[in-house]
Parts: C-alpha cells; sequence; structure tokens
C-alpha cells in the first residue's frame, strides 16, 4: 500500500482527554467520524466527549483490525488477479475468531462498547456487540439474565404476576 | 452505564435478536425497561414452531405440544377455548365453537377469546383458504352450502357485524385454493388452468393456463392435491408440485412461479423456478397450509428449502385409521433435489405454527 505512508493522520481525544492518533483510513470506520470528515476536510483534531480512553482504544483496535484485514484481501486480490475463495474463506474465519477473541470482555465493558459503537456508528462493531449481548440473553430466565447483566428488578409484582400470567408457558420448564 | 438504562433503539437492536419467542418474552420479563422499551406486537422474525395437531384439530383438547426448531425445546401451551381449532398463518386458531359459530384465539398470549358473527348459512364442509394474514387479518373459509352444493367463500373480519358470502362458479372438485389481493385462485380438477375470481363479486376473472405444468396425477395423499398446494410466498403466488414415487419413497418438488400480467392477462404464466431465495423457506402440513420464513442468520435452517413431514403408515398398528399414520418433518433442498429428516422426539400428526404474541384488538 504505497500510499499509507503519506496518509493524513487524525487525532481522536477521549472524553477524559487522552489522545489517540490513527489514520484517516481507520477513523473513517466510524460512519461518524467519516461524515465530520467530508463535511470539513481540513479536521484533524476531533473530541469525543461520549467515549472514555479505555473504550475509545478498544474500538480503535477493532477498526484497525478490520481495515488491515480488508488491506489484506484486497491486496491478494490485485496480486492474483482474483481472490482465491479457499484463501478468502480463511481470512474470513481468522477476522471471526479475532472478533470472538475481542468480545470476551465482562459485562460492563460491553454495555459500554454498544453505546461507543452506536455513537461512532460503527455498524461491524454494533452488530457485534449486540449480537453477543444477545447470546448471554438466550438460554435464561428473568432472573438469571438479571444476574448476568446486573440488573435489579424494579418489576412490581403485580407486572410479574401480570407476565406470567400472560405467557405461562414460556416460564415453565421446557424439555 | 447500566444496562438497565440503555437506550431504547438499542434495546430494540438486541430484542430482534432473540430468533425463539420464549428468549424475547423472557427479555421482556427483566425489567420496567426492557419491558416497556420494546413492543409485544414487534417480536424479531420467527420461524413456525412444529406443533401436534392432532389434539387440536381432532378432539380438541386444550392444551398443545409445541417444539422449537431453534432451540429444539418442547413446550407445553394451555389454549383457553375449546377446540376443533384449525392453525391460521399469524399463528391465530381458529375454533369451531358450533355449525355456526367460530372464535379467534392467540394460544401464546392467554388473550381474550375473539367471537366472530354467527354465520347463518348451514355448511356442507369448510376449510380455511391459505392467505398472507399478516397483510390483511380477514378469515376466509371456502364451503359449499349444504342443501344446494353451491360453492361460496365467506370473509369475516374481527368486529364485523356479519360475514360476508361471495357464490362462485359451480366447480367439480377444488384441490386448493389462495386468496390473493381481493381475488379467489382455485387449482381444480380441469388440469389445465388456475381459476381467478373476484372475491367480491364472485366473477370469473381469468384462467391462468398451466401450460408446462405436468398435470399427470400419482397416488400420494398428504398435500392432498396433485396438483397443488397454490400459495402465497413473500408476495409471489406459486404452484408447489410434489412427485412422489410411492414404491421407494422418493420425493421431488417443481416449484412454479405466477407470472401475473394484470395489463395483458394472456400473457399471464407459470414459470418454473428451482431457487426460491437463498434465505427463504417454505413450510407445508400434511393438508397443504403453508407458512413462509427467512432463515435470518441461524445455522440451523437452511433457505431454500421446502419443510413439510413424510408421512408412512405405521405398520406395528393394523388399522386403516389416518390417526395411526406417522409424520416425519423432513426438508427438501430445491437447488440439489436431497432431502433430509429432522430429528423430533415429538410423535403426532404434525402441523407448523408461527409463533407470534400479537393479539387483534390492543395495541400492545
Amino acid at each position: 500500500m504505497a500510499r499509507s505512508s503519506t496518509e493524513n493522520m487524525i487525532t481522536l481525544m477521549s472524553s477524559d482527554g487522552e489522545e489517540f492518533m490513527v489514520t484517516e483510513k481507520v477513523a473513517r470506520e466510524c460512519t461518524t467520524i467519516r461524515n465530520m470528515l467530508e463535511d470539513d476536510c481540513v479536521i484533524t483534531n476531533i473530541p469525543l466527549p461520549n467515549v472514555t480512553s479505555d473504550i475509545l482504544s478498544m474500538v480503535i483496535e477493532y477498526c484497525m483490525e478490520h481495515v488491515a484485514a480488508a488491506e489484506k484481501a484486497a491486496a491478494e486480490t490485485a496480486e492474483k488477479g482474483s481472490s482465491s475463495a479457499p484463501a478468502a474463506a480463511k481470512a474470513n474465519k481468522d477476522l471471526e475468531e479475532w472478533d470472538k477473541a475481542f468480545m470476551n470482555v465482562d459485562v460492563y465493558t460491553l454495555c459500554d462498547l454498544i453505546l461507543a459503537a452506536n455513537y461512532l456508528n460503527v455498524s461491524g462493531l454494533l452488530d457485534l456487540t449486540i449480537q453477543t449481548a444477545a447470546n448471554l440473553i438466550k438460554g435464561k430466565s428473568p432472573e438469571q439474565i438479571r444476574k448476568t447483566f446486573h440488573i435489579q428488578n424494579d418489576l412490581s409484582l403485580e407486572e410479574e404476576e401480570k407476565i406470567r400470567s400472560q405467557t405461562p408457558w414460556a416460564f415453565e420448564k421446557s424439555e | 452505564m447500566n444496562w438497565s438504562d440503555l437506550p431504547p433503539e438499542l434495546l430494540h437492536l438486541i430484542s430482534k435478536k432473540l430468533k425463539d419467542i420464549i428468549e424475547f418474552v423472557r427479555f421482556r420479563a427483566v425489567c420496567k425497561q426492557w419491558r416497556y422499551d420494546t413492543l409485544l406486537s414487534d417480536p424479531p422474525p420467527q420461524v413456525p414452531w412444529l406443533v401436534d395437531n392432532a389434539p387440536l384439530e381432532v378432539i380438541g383438547e386444550e392444551k398443545m405440544t409445541v417444539r422449537s426448531l431453534f432451540s429444539d425445546k418442547t413446550h407445553t401451551i394451555h389454549v383457553p377455548a375449546k377446540g376443533p381449532f384449525w392453525a391460521l398463518s399469524t399463528g391465530y386458531l381458529l375454533a369451531k365453537k358450533d355449525e355456526h359459530s367460530f372464535s379467534l384465539i392467540n394460544p401464546l398470549t392467554s388473550g381474550k377469546e375473539i367471537h366472530l358473527p354467527i354465520l347463518e348459512s348451514n355448511l356442507h364442509d369448510f376449510r380455511p383458504v391459505c392467505h398472507d394474514q399478516r397483510k390483511d387479518f380477514v378469515v376466509v373459509l371456502e364451503a359449499k352450502l349444504e342443501n344446494s352444493r353451491q360453492p361460496i367463500v365467506c370473509f369475516c373480519r374481527p368486529g364485523d357485524e356479519t360475514w360476508k358470502i361471495t357464490k362462485l362458479p359451480v366447480l367439480r372438485e377444488v384441490f386448493s385454493c389462495l386468496y390473493y389481493n381481493g381475488r379467489c385462485l382455485y387449482l381444480h380438477d380441469s388440469f389445465d388452468n388456475v381459476l381467478s375470481v373476484d372475491a367480491i363479486t364472485g366473477s370469473i376473472l381469468l384462467f391462468l393456463p398451466l401450460g408446462s405444468i405436468n398435470t399427470s396425477t400419482s397416488t400420494f395423499s398428504f398435500l392432498y392435491s396433485p396438483l397443488g398446494p397454490i400459495v402465497e410466498f413473500f408476495g409471489q403466488v406459486l404452484i408447489v408440485r410434489l412427485n412422489l414415487n410411492t414404491d421407494d419413497h422418493v420425493y421431488s418438488f417443481e416449484i412454479y412461479q405466477l407470472e401475473l400480467h394484470d395489463d395483458h392477462p394472456d400473457q399471464s404464466k407459470w414459470v418454473k423456478t428451482s431457487n426460491i431465495g437463498d434465505d427463504r423457506m417454505l413450510f407445508f402440513d400434511y393438508r397443504g397450509n403453508c407458512l413462509s420464513a427467512k432463515t435470518g442468520d441461524s445455522s440451523r435452517l437452511k433457505g431454500n428449502s421446502v419443510y413439510f413431514f413424510e408421512c408412512y403408515e405405521d405398520s406395528s398398528i393394523d388399522d386403516d385409521d389416518e390417526s395411526s399414520n406417522k409424520y416425519i418433518p423432513c426438508r427438501y433442498d430445491i437447488a440439489d433435489g436431497t432431502i433430509e429428516f429432522l430429528s423430533s422426539p415429538l410423535e403426532g400428526r404434525f402441523s407448523w405454527m408461527m409463533p407470534n404474541l400479537f393479539q387483534l384488538g390492543t395495541e400492545n
């Protein structure tokens, strides 16, 4: 990639004042930032008051990995004239594995990542984090879900009774 | 940030990933925020449940056994009404109270039974007509009048005062009937066309020639029709023809899609297709009732497939009774013609039922 050496660098600033230098290509993975850059092409310093440094560094890590994977695939296609199906499948699988490992976080971090992915509009990361949350819900009773996500049960007894009487089959033990 | 404070649009995204409706119900029982930021009427897209239909239609028993294709778990659901029942495409059950009265009930919500108006005519026989009720919730029955054997269709929307009854041209035998955009399409025993009738006036609109569709009859019973059924599938009209070699139980499906030309009706034709969509599935029961669904991102389900039941007689029971037949759920791959048997510990006279939580007449 010849142009990577001359690529513009963008500084992203987290809510707690930490600065992150990233290539424009990586920053553009965030649709919110891409829109800012398209509105104002000389902007080089972007404050992100909704994202802490811990979470921003993770979002950047995700974007860098996905940009690198896309560049690698594009380079292979350019070199061979066409992408080989088995190689592309392996690259996809590797990236999936990377995503899976990346999602090995506690539920608080997962929640912050969902909010950051939504705010910065990183569609791949949003889908990944939302799917991870849904997977944590599957197969659990409401009480087990509350325990997993550290949620207080604020439903009144009447509300709980109503829910159970409306759909009793969903709360009975299944085989 | 706390999980119970997630903005509604993000909770909505999570809820849409819960492909099994039981997960959605449990999700909504976690806390106030999760409950009130998601609508009961807006569950994730569903795929049909396997349901043991025999108690529903034969005995009218008040509980049903269902099995999720996602979790492979079995649930027993109490039905707060008396049957016999017919499963409609929305997940509602049509209950026949007596010769003249019918009601609707959603067995999943313990909602109230919705009584339809008294049907004044004496019907010889009736069956609910296949159609997509997500677009228009109307109950359509195909029947014959008892005294004259005049074919009719009866329409009724919940809340109507009376049924609307349309007399139809006399046909000898109807194999399959579809209600589609204000018309009734009939597959009948002339074997050379599909008859399109205006559902309101009963006048014949069009003969849709079957053209190259093979109409030779073969001896199988589970779809009842040698030609059909005729179904609506994601807005398209399909004829799904089953070929069966009874000696060695080899199945294949042929699927024809209607190209309807409203401006030039004579140009309308049936076109054979080998792809109904890589994420789309057709579900049939043994009566030819049809449901359509998308695979979503499930790895358990395969698109461009027909899910149906292979029926065989249980030779251990020396009985001509149809209830001794066994039904095995199967998947037919339209592209390569292979058949896969789905495991199921349920034994019975199966059907498919689309689980749904929406309640007629309420917002949530």
